[in-house]
């Protein structure tokens, strides 16, 4: 493998992994709080992005990463806490279940009456965690870049490696966006809580000083137990909620 | 002076949410990660720790109410 590819390959690879987890994000906040803030959300931060890269270029990488990373993970980190306990709630029955095909037409009614003011409202939820989570993460392919490629000496090599990763991802959002859409959301907003926790934990602890064992590959690890810790809290609180039959309540 | 109050509602609403027992949990965790850390502790437990107890106290919390039953 000559010197070039392989620096392509490093930082292909490495961007990926980094353009995956912000896509993860994005995906799930546009699946279950809608495309449009979202999808600002995501053009925000990119903007952001651009301007730091603009002013700052290589002097990128004096920003203290850590001190972004804690801030970002612990909003994350308080963001998927908060869904996931509904989300358990819902699914233990403490919560009430959306009533999704209602909510629908409640939504779909709303925005008829409202189609000239709807399009100025923005949901400052979905649209803050997907403007953290590309600004983060682009910083993050920034760094890449300017590390790998100032220390081989081929920034612009180590920039196209980046770019081919990101359009790579993009593309693979775009064709998984249409099945996520088709889940039924009080499911999907249980992967989402179970997720940005997750991604909270790692990127919060992180930026803390955490030193994760097996690096990276801790965070599956930490996906796989924050859904055995959902799942686990839902059995036990939904084994003691008292059962009604819903007919009787109909009925009453 | 109005605006200011809407902008610091719309962040509190946006990170403490409903249950701001979260928001001191997790800013608890950080206290004792970096504690931790300078003490040369081991502190990667501590995080996935947090989440278990932080979600168990947010559940357990919620008041009990009857759920339907689909026959």
């Amino acid at each position: 493998m000559t010197a070039t590819s392989a620096l392509f390959l490093s930082v292909f690879l490495a961007c990926t992994v980094e353009a995956v987890e912000a896509l993860t994000v994005v995906l799930a906040v546009g699946v279950t709080r809608g495309w449009r803030s979202s999808g600002l959300g995501v053009l925000a931060g990119l903007a952001a992005l651009a301007v730091l890269v603009a002013v700052l270029g290589p002097a990128l990488t004096v920003v203290p990463l850590q001190a972004v990373r804690v801030v970002v993970g612990a909003l994350l980190l308080v963001f998927g806490l908060q869904w996931l306990r509904k989300a358990v709630l819902r699914a233990a029955g403490r919560k009430a279940l959306h009533d999704e095909s209602a909510l629908f037409a409640a939504q779909a009614e709303a925005a008829r009456s409202q189609a000239t003011s709807s399009s100025s409202t923005v949901d400052v939820y979905a649209f803050t965690l997907c403007f953290k989570a590309v600004l983060l993460e682009g910083l993050e392919v920034v760094f890449i870049v300017l590390t790998f490629g100032a220390n081989a000496g081929r920034i612009g090599l180590a920039a196209i490696g980046a770019s081919a990763a990101v359009v790579v991802v993009a593309l693979a959002g775009l064709v998984v966006r249409g099945p996520l859409s088709r889940v039924p959301e009080n499911q999907l907003k249980f992967v989402v809580g179970v997720l940005l926790t997750s991604f909270g934990m790692f990127w919060s602890g992180e930026g803390a000083g955490v030193v994760w064992p097996g690096a990276d590959a801790a965070l599956p690890v930490l996906v796989v137990f924050t859904a055995c810790v959902a799942v686990g809290y839902t059995l036990v609180l939904g084994a003691r909620t008292p059962r009604v039959d819903a007919a009787a309540r109909v009925g009453s | 002076m109005r605006a200011l109050r809407v902008v610091l509602d719309v962040v509190r609403d946006l990170v403490i949410g409903d249950d701001w027992r979260m928001v001191a949990g997790i800013a608890a965790m950080l206290l004792v990660i970096t504690g931790g850390r300078a003490a040369g502790l081991p502190v990667w437990w501590l995080p996935p720790v947090t989440v278990l107890v932080m979600l168990g106290v947010g559940v357990c919390s919620a008041p009990p109410v009857l759920r339907r039953h689909r026959r």
